[in-house]
């Protein structure tokens, strides 16, 4: 740094030093309100991107509940997981429409946010909805819909987008925080280009008073370079010309402020990253146990304390510990231990039951809130500072976090409260999940295992029919071959054999069924041209058509779109309908297959194409119709007329159909015959039949 | 009902190995290709189906999949891995009909299968025409 040595002053000089003196003071302010309002806007930044954070911990929370209380819903059918479901899904439409607003112009963050948006509401609206409107019609069907695997997927897809929108969130976070420290060195590096042109200036007018503004601005100089490496304590003597002082003192302020600011920036800041980084950490165990040991262990490293312990509390008294966690000098007082404890914690903590609000103990052997036994009590446990506070499920008071500084008192303070407060409550909501989740995981458990069971017997049932039915088609077809059999004893086989035919077209039925409602997303689900898969149908029903005096009619118009569905079972409802029309109509009779052209659903979401299978057969009494789609039921008229069947076919039919997300109705009138009804969803995203040859193909 | 086998043609042709362990599809299954000329010998379980086909190599395997001790997709793999049967046909029985079995069957090598229950008349068919013999 140039020194100059102080000679006489003459007007002139004076002059031309308060020219110089302004240029600095000048430039030298004009950088600190740049480095003041940089700060400022980084600190935006920071906010924007804390902001996200949260949104997007509410949205996954939200949708995580929301998941946990379908299946509650579904499988319990309580009317408190309905509340549970839409609260859970108004917080995640909530956390998404400010994480939306909050992504702003950042299109990679919009597009982000735009997929978790998509994906939430594919869960939300497009699974959870409709299951639970399926649940409170028909229970068994919504259960199956849980235990099969399409919410599951669906969910899946959700956390991913949700995880890849955190991932960016925390990147932009790191991006906010670090751009902090850099505005702040290159604040300061501009800062001391500015002054040291302000003392280049000075120095070239090598008048004899520049050195009583260049010494000043010499430790202002060193000031600003601590500043610009991001030390914030330096302080620089205010002595001086007036203006060189005056600069000196806007720079103390400044820098003072920056000091103040970034401190509470940065405790806020991390404040708000443990928290977060507790209650994702806890989120991810859903496990009570491990809930709890994990936010006792964080709560002792985060706060510094000696001892965490959980204890759990049941109508509003202490139970035992369930979950501890202790310091390097400390021992543990021992998990399912109540005796270990104070006998009058019970009274101290009492005010916590009522309000509460956590309970501050800065030092035991003087707080004089403290019954002299208890005090007693604490100092026999070494505990001399105390802080607690309740964990709520919902609104249930479940638990105590307590913790503890032994052998010596602790001024709590308010971030201390604020950060356990906040780590209980989130325990409160993962030990909700934790509870939820575990209902869920023992009843789906349940549910499925009951489903094996029932798989597997209906496999074994049809193995063990099979192989008598064998026996007696193989002898029977052995026995008519044989010359030697009468005509009498002829008829006699054919009996059995029609039968046997019979027995075995009930085994099959109840095989397919089983498989339908055990295995329902085996199904493969392609866009399907409706023509073709008429036409199979048509060419299988022939055999029994012929030989009949019966007419069949065919319906398809042009440019009916494809419809989303698995083939070979779409081909099967057409056959059952098909073969029961042919099977009730007398000879003379009609049987018609009509395909529409599509048209919005009943619920509206998709446009579905509908198939009507019509006949002039017997019909069903009006009565039985409701009836149509329960196992092993036979209408009346069928009875009467003795035509035979396993009264499976329309469950399979329907079967098949609610897997598909369509409907079966039935219009029939005793003598004048039947129609059945039902429709399929088109498929979405591919074009129409005929438009698009070259797509075509089932 | 009664067998006329015909020694000449047996002998010449070897025997048709029939593994099932229900005895009435056994014996329907004898009856039908003894009626026919074939020589069969059975087997009751895969166990023993494997050790008379490695002891004395048969023309053709009728084979039932649900077996005790070693059921008819592990008769068929271990048929096919020894070199004196890896070419013999194998017509799987099956009373299961679900693709995933016929699939299995013939991912081990099966030639053929039949679902149960199945009619004499076409296993009879579907042996001659794995032995290559007319109908």
């Amino acid at each position: 740094m140039p020194r100059a040595v102080a000679t006489p002053t003459s007007f002139a000089a004076t002059q031309r030093r308060l020219i110089g003196t302004v240029a600095v003071a000048v430039t030298a302010g004009v950088g600190v309100l740049g480095l003041v309002l940089t700060a400022r806007a980084t600190g935006v930044a920071e906010d924007r991107a804390d902001g996200m954070a949260v949104a997007a911990d509410e949205v996954s929370i939200g949708v995580a509940t929301a998941e946990a209380a379908t299946v509650a819903y579904v499988v319990v059918g309580d009317p408190a997981d309905l509340d549970g479901f839409n609260s859970a899904r108004d917080r995640a439409t909530r956390g998404l429409d400010e994480l939306r607003a909050a992504a702003g112009g950042s299109s990679s963050l919009r597009n982000l946010v735009g997929d978790e948006r998509a994906k939430a509401e594919a869960f939300l609206d497009g699974y959870a909805r409709p299951v639970i409107t399926l649940r409170s019609t028909d229970p068994a069907a919504g259960q199956a819909r849980v235990v099969g695997g399409e919410g599951r997927r669906l969910y899946e897809q959700f956390r991913q987008a949700a995880a890849a929108t955190v991932v960016a969130v925390e990147s932009e976070r790191r991006d906010a925080k670090q751009s902090v420290g850099l505005t702040a060195a290159v604040s300061g590096l501009v800062l001391v280009l500015v002054a040291a042109a302000g003392i280049v200036i000075g120095w070239r007018r090598r008048d004899p008073s520049v050195a009583a503004v260049v010494e000043p601005l010499d430790e202002v100089h060193g000031a600003l370079v601590r500043v610009g490496e991001g030390d914030f304590s330096p302080r620089v003597t205010t002595d001086g010309p007036d203006e060189v002082a005056a600069v000196g003192e806007a720079l103390n302020t400044a820098v003072a402020e920056m000091d103040r600011l970034t401190s509470l920036q940065r405790s806020r800041v991390e404040r708000e990253q443990m928290i977060r980084d507790v209650s994702r950490t806890i989120r991810e165990y859903l496990d009570v146990e491990a809930v709890l040991n994990l936010a006792a262990r964080e709560l002792v490293g985060a706060i510094g304390v000696d001892r965490c312990s959980v204890l759990v509390v049941e109508h509003n008294t202490l139970g035992p510990i369930v979950a501890e966690w202790v310091g390097a000098f400390a021992r543990p007082l021992g998990t399912g231990s109540r005796e270990q404890l104070p006998a009058g914690l019970d009274l101290v903590a009492q005010p916590l039951f009522e309000v509460g609000r956590p309970l501050v103990i800065d030092d035991t052997a003087s707080d004089a809130r403290l019954e002299p036994e208890v005090r007693e009590a604490f100092s026999d446990l070494r505990i001399r500072a105390l802080l607690m506070a309740p964990v709520y499920a919902t609104d249930d008071l479940i638990a105590l976090v307590c913790l503890q500084v032994l052998n010596r008192p602790r001024p709590w303070s308010a971030t201390d409260v604020g950060v356990v407060e906040s780590v209980a409550r989130e325990m409160g909501v993962a030990l909700s999940h934790a509870r939820l989740f575990e209902r869920e995981r023992d009843m789906v458990g349940q549910l499925r295992q009951l489903d094996e069971a029932k798989d597997d017997f209906v496999s074994t049932v049809s193995h063990e029919l099979r192989t008598p039915l064998t026996s007696i088609v193989g002898y029977v077809e052995m026995l008519r071959d044989d010359e030697a059999v009468t005509p009498t004893q002829d008829q006699m086989l054919t009996v059995i054999e029609r039968n046997s035919d019979r027995l075995l077209a009930l085994i099959d039925d109840l095989l397919t069924l089983s498989k339908l409602q055990s295995g329902p997303f085996e199904l493969r689900f392609d866009p399907l041209d409706v023509a073709p898969l008429v036409q199979t149908a048509v060419q299988s029903i022939e055999p029994i058509v012929t030989g009949r005096a019966i007419d069949l009619d065919v319906v398809v118009p042009d440019g009916v779109p494809r419809v989303a569905g698995d083939a070979g079972q779409l081909e099967r409802v057409l056959l059952n309908l098909l073969t029961n029309a042919v099977k009730f109509t007398p000879d003379g009779g009609r049987v018609s297959l009509a395909v529409s052209r599509p048209q919005p659903s009943e619920s509206g979401v998709d446009d579905v194409v509908t198939f009507a299978v019509s006949d002039t057969g017997i019909g069903i009494p009006e009565e039985e119709q409701d009836r149509l789609f329960t196992r092993f039921f036979r209408s009346s008229s069928a009875q009467a007329a003795a035509i035979q069947g396993t009264g499976l076919g329309l469950v399979i039919v329907k079967s098949i159909i609610d897997r598909h997300h369509g409907s079966v109705s039935v219009a029939s009138a005793p003598g004048e015959g039947t129609t059945i009804e039902f429709t399929v969803p088109v498929a979405q995203h591919w074009g129409r039949t005929g438009s698009d040859v070259g797509e075509a193909g089932v | 009902m009664t067998a006329d086998p015909v020694v000449d043609d047996a002998d010449a042709v070897g025997y048709v190995l029939v593994a099932d362990d229900d005895p009435d599809i056994r014996d329907l299954v004898v009856l039908k290709l003894e009626s026919a000329g074939l020589e069969v010998r059975t087997a009751v379980d895969g166990e023993e189906a494997l050790a008379l086909a490695h002891s004395d190599p048969p023309v053709l395997v009728v084979l039932d999949l649900m077996m005790p001790k070693v059921d008819g997709v592990e008769v068929c793999r271990r048929l096919r891995a020894n070199p004196a049967t890896a070419q013999t046909p194998v017509i799987m029985l099956t009373a299961l009909a679900q693709p995933s079995d016929v699939e299995r069957g013939v991912a081990v090598g099966a030639d053929d299968y039949l679902v149960k229950p199945f009619s004499p008349r076409e296993l009879l068919a579907r042996v001659h025409r794995a032995l290559d013999l007319p109908d």
